[in-house]
């Protein structure tokens, strides 16, 4: 087991969310300290991806008013507003710091799993009716010899073994991607079916890594309910007529995702440290804040 | 250029170093097997010419499914010259990282830190070591 620090967060600024999970990704990194986070936005926030083209955004009108902050983390836009945000830190000791594919796939799959229990039947994108077929194995993807699966934890079915999410033909054309995350598709995604057979199933779940010194920071949103400022988008609410609010999804996904990751949760802890919270601090006045980091491409 | 010929930063990047009018130049990219863990890379921020790196600190930046990694300088100097061609044509990566692939030419300033680096043999055993 990876001792673990769990923060739940009220909701903050962009600039201060962002330069938490750094900070927090530096302590993995640094200190080999594994923290599982959940934080929300105080006001509606558009999160572009590391390598996304700030002016991008102006192809979204309804989110064009939203305060805006760049991610250290790939993948697209987020709209942060009726949603729950995710983070979870692991050093590099952690058997799936170095396994990208896996680490979505097994917090991915435990947040489907608490949802059946609520009656909501989402699924991986590669796994459901919805989804154009897998890719064969070998494109750009890694062999289960290169990287063995770490004993003792959730292992992915094999139609996801497939180390590369993106199916072969999503694998090019990287730049006509939608602006948003949520408008994006890989077989990793979290999705939940419509009530029309002949609609793709509605993405819910959007995550996205930095990885540092083997550590990585995967951090990612789970879609709650329709923003007014990206109104395309349905969530959770709009799909399954069910209800869920932040607060139960942290009681209750924060216990099933320590299991799955194997993380032991040290409440008596002090919740994070000065040193931590200084640094994260810095990170939101010098880089996430400043407009030399939102713009920088 | 053979991979049993270069060397090996343990974070996976590679360095040939020639000796180019009395100055020790130092060719850098990613390793095969590095390139294969990363998976369907679809950014590369390259570094800046002129700029000054140090070995072991992030000097580039890729991405790949939604995750962004850093790329470490294993060796210490001035950035000279870098392979443009490389963010429109990132599948050079995988089909030859040692040769079309290179990433940026440094010259070395400092070469304390060369003695640090892997030889092929060296650098295949931590590759074993990782891998299972």
């Amino acid at each position: 087991m990876t001792p673990c620090r769990l923060i739940v967060d009220p909701p903050l600024d962009g600039a201060w969310n962002m330069g938490f999970d750094e900070a927090l990704l530096e302590q993995a990194a640094d200190l080999g300290v594994a923290t599982l986070r959940f934080y929300q936005w105080q006001e509606p926030t558009l999160s572009l991806g590391y390598f996304q083209a700030y002016d991008e955004r102006d192809t979204h009108a309804e989110s064009r008013q939203a305060a805006v902050v760049r991610r250290q983390s790939g993948g697209g836009a987020l709209m942060h507003d009726r949603e729950l945000t995710y983070s979870i830190s692991l050093p590099a000791d952690h058997p799936l710091a170095r396994q990208s594919p896996q680490l979505y796939d097994v917090v991915h799959r435990s947040l489907i799993n608490l949802l059946a229990e609520e009656g909501i039947t989402a699924s991986l994108h590669g796994d459901s009716a919805g989804a154009k077929p897998a890719a064969g194995e070998s494109a750009g993807g890694v062999s289960d010899a290169d990287f063995a699966s770490p004993p003792n934890l959730p292992q992915p079915l094999e139609s996801s073994r497939d180390q590369s999410p993106l199916p072969q033909e999503e694998r090019v054309a990287v730049a006509d991607e939608p602006f948003l995350c949520f408008a994006r598709r890989t077989s990793a995604d979290v999705v939940l079916p419509t009530a029309v057979a002949a609609e793709l199933p509605v993405k819910i779940v959007g995550s996205a890594q930095r990885r540092r010194r083997g550590a990585v920071l995967q951090h990612g949103s789970v879609l709650l309910d329709r923003s007014p400022a990206a109104p395309e988008l349905a969530g959770i609410k709009q799909i399954s007529g069910k209800s869920i609010s932040p607060q139960w999804l942290v009681d209750h996904w924060s216990n099933v995702l320590a299991a799955c990751l194997q993380l032991e949760f040290h409440r008596n802890q002090p919740r994070h440290g000065e040193d931590v919270m200084k640094r994260a601090e810095q990170l939101r006045i010098e880089k996430y804040a400043a407009a030399a980091w939102t713009r920088r491409r | 250029m053979k991979p049993e010929d270069l060397h090996y930063a343990k974070t996976h990047e590679w360095v040939s170093v020639a000796e180019v009018a009395g100055q020790k130049i130092a060719t850098v990219g990613i390793s095969a097997f590095a390139v294969e863990a990363l998976t369907d890379l679809v950014f590369i921020e390259l570094p800046k010419v002129g700029a000054q790196v140090e070995a072991e600190q992030p000097f580039c930046e890729v991405e790949s499914v939604k995750a962004v990694s850093d790329v470490y300088a294993p060796v210490t100097g001035e950035v000279i010259e870098v392979n443009k061609t490389l963010p429109d044509k990132l599948e050079i990566l995988g089909s030859d990282p040692y040769n079309e692939g290179w990433i940026a030419k440094i010259r070395i300033t400092d070469e304390s830190n060369l003695a640090n680096l892997l030889d092929f043999t060296a650098y295949e055993k931590q590759c074993a070591e990782e891998g299972h």
